[in-house]
């Protein structure tokens, strides 16, 4: 009798446990799928299912001077953003994981800590604390705040790499006469590279589709795209928004394609 | 040698930059709602204007009690559904694996604001839900989505349900499969299994799942902007209206700080809760 009851019990779990994944699994991609097929709808509205195939969607975005030049802002921005997270956090990186002095783990706290820092209060706490002293919103004031919150994640995948790179081969190197520089470019690098890729890849994916610190950091009159596509769909949903929201898809999936293989092989995913 | 002179001062740059881009200006923030700034620019005077402002309204504690349930309910949810899409992750084999895997970090790579733009086209009116519903007869008319809680609640869900599902299935790798085989040898039943041996040793995952989602979702701006309107009434909406329409950066300021220390203290609450059922994480 106990064992029927544990038996239909043990049933009931593993149905619900399944139910409640698959739901949760279905949930995660449907939202992307329907936006992509609905980019292709025929209408000059947004409703489920398209009612026929064209592309006037693309053709509008791709005709439309003021996406085209906020996506080409975005996209500027987010390299620069890349390019300073990298400048700053692959020194650091070295520094943390390979020096030895007092203080070093507050220190590296207090690098990764903006992490932990909502997005608004980021926002708010630049464009107050630069207004006091007469910047105003910018385009250089956006891609440096970019960079606050883009660039724990640079530090932490580079410092994960760092702390299982192999220090006996520098010394080889060194030994061998290579100058430090040599040693860096053709020892340590080659070994950081996942690492590296992983973390500007996802600041640059972070930097570029981020609205919330850009609507307090971003200038009033050149808009990036995150800034544009929220008026699109706050005031009344424009349904070239499903056009953009496809060719970001793809875009991702593109540069996630370029940096798989490197990726798969070194395990940075369990470093993030 | 890289760990040489020159490259161990390598982390000043780093130091520098975060110090000037976001310490002294969160810093600041608590202080500026203490500050009468006027427009953008400082009048000059001290007053509590800023604080007193927001704590002496009672809209405002409404709001902020809201935003606490709301993100409450989004982590809670986000668990239910989360802890079995990571033990199914544990559970499978080879590709499906994989697969799994793909699905909670394919959503990582798309912006929020396709997804919310995605579930704008399935709650809408006319949207996939209604008309799906509609078409199984499982409703007569359609259900109002969009611009209410339930759209928020869903569309936090999903956007926040990755941040959920990583921590837990790291935190799965690390159960020891002896101890459940053991369980089930000594007569236990899986669902027993599952319950006391497998999710126990979870904890610590659960723990920082559920801090880290109840951070996001406490300050989650396009989603509930979006699928709850421009007067949805939750903290980050009333924090943006009031810098970026109304101008008072002096009550935005108080309204952030406000934000940023309220999070901080439940997430405390939450650790400290979690460490307390557990106390066998200790370190002795």
């Amino acid at each position: 009798m106990k064992d029927k009851q544990a038996k239909w019990l043990d049933r009931l779990g593993s149905t619900l446990l399944v139910a409640l994944a698959v739901l949760g699994l279905v949930s995660l991609i449907l939202p992307t799928m329907i936006v992509i097929i609905e980019s292709f709808d025929t209408r000059r509205f947004i409703a489920f299912p398209p009612a026929g195939f064209s592309l006037d969607r693309y053709r509008g975005v791709i005709h439309s001077d003021v996406l085209v030049k906020s996506a080409e802002l975005s996209f500027f921005c987010s390299l620069a953003t890349v390019t300073l997270d990298l400048a700053l956090g692959i020194p650091a990186a070295l520094a943390l994981v390979r020096g030895s002095f007092r203080g070093k783990e507050l220190i590296t706290g207090f690098l990764l800590a903006p992490i932990m820092l909502p997005g608004i209060v980021i926002g708010i706490a630049i464009l107050i604390f630069y207004s006091a002293f007469g910047f105003s919103q910018s385009i250089p004031l956006m891609v440096l705040s970019h960079v606050v919150f883009t660039l724990p994640f640079v530090i932490r995948l580079t410092m994960a790499r760092m702390e299982r790179a192999n220090i006996s081969l520098e010394e080889a190197a060194e030994n061998l006469g290579a100058s430090s520089w040599q040693t860096f470019r053709h020892i340590l690098l080659p070994q950081l590279w996942p690492g590296i890729v992983a973390g500007g890849g996802f600041a640059f994916l972070n930097s570029f589709d981020n609205l919330t610190i850009s609507l307090f950091t971003a200038p009033i009159r050149q808009r990036p795209l995150p800034i544009e596509l929220f008026y699109m769909t706050r005031f009344d949903l424009d349904p070239r928004v499903s056009a953009i929201a496809a060719m970001e898809f793809v875009f991702a999936l593109i540069l996630v394609a370029l940096v798989d293989s490197r990726l798969r092989s070194s395990g940075v995913m369990s470093d993030l | 040698m890289m760990s040489s002179d020159k490259s161990r001062w390598g982390f000043l740059p780093a130091v520098v930059f975060t110090t000037l881009m976001i310490g002294l200006p969160v810093l600041l923030l608590f202080v500026l709602g203490f500050l009468d700034i006027d427009r953008g620019t400082f009048t000059g005077k001290f007053s509590l204007q800023g604080y007193a402002s927001v704590v002496s309204d009672p809209f405002y504690a409404e709001v902020f009690l809201r935003t606490l349930w709301i993100a409450a309910l989004v982590t809670l949810l986000c668990l239910v559904i989360g802890y079995p899409i990571a033990y199914l992750f544990y559970r499978a084999k080879g590709r499906w694996k994989g697969v799994i895997l793909l699905i909670v970090l394919a959503p990582l790579l798309t912006s929020t604001l396709v997804r919310t733009f995605g579930w704008m086209v399935i709650l809408g009116r006319e949207g996939a839900l209604n008309q799906a519903l509609l078409g199984l007869k499982i409703i007569s008319g359609p259900i109002e989505f969009l611009f209410t809680l339930k759209g928020v609640l869903i569309g936090m869900t999903q956007v926040l349900l990755p941040y959920m599902v990583l921590p837990l299935m790291a935190s799965l790798e690390t159960v020891a499969p002896v101890l459940e085989e053991a369980a089930i040898n000594l007569g236990a039943s899986r669902w027993q299994v599952f319950w006391r041996i497998t999710v126990p040793q979870t904890i610590p995952g659960i723990s920082g799942g559920v801090s880290l989602v109840f951070i996001l979702a406490f300050s989650e701006f396009p989603v509930p902007a979006l699928l709850g309107g421009a007067t949805f009434k939750i903290l980050p909406v009333y924090i943006y209206q009031t810098m970026a329409i109304l101008l008072d950066w002096s009550r935005g300021a108080a309204l952030a700080s406000i934000l940023l220390v309220g999070s901080g203290l439940v997430v405390l609450l939450i650790q400290r809760f979690f460490r307390k059922i557990t106390p066998w994480t200790q370190p002795s």
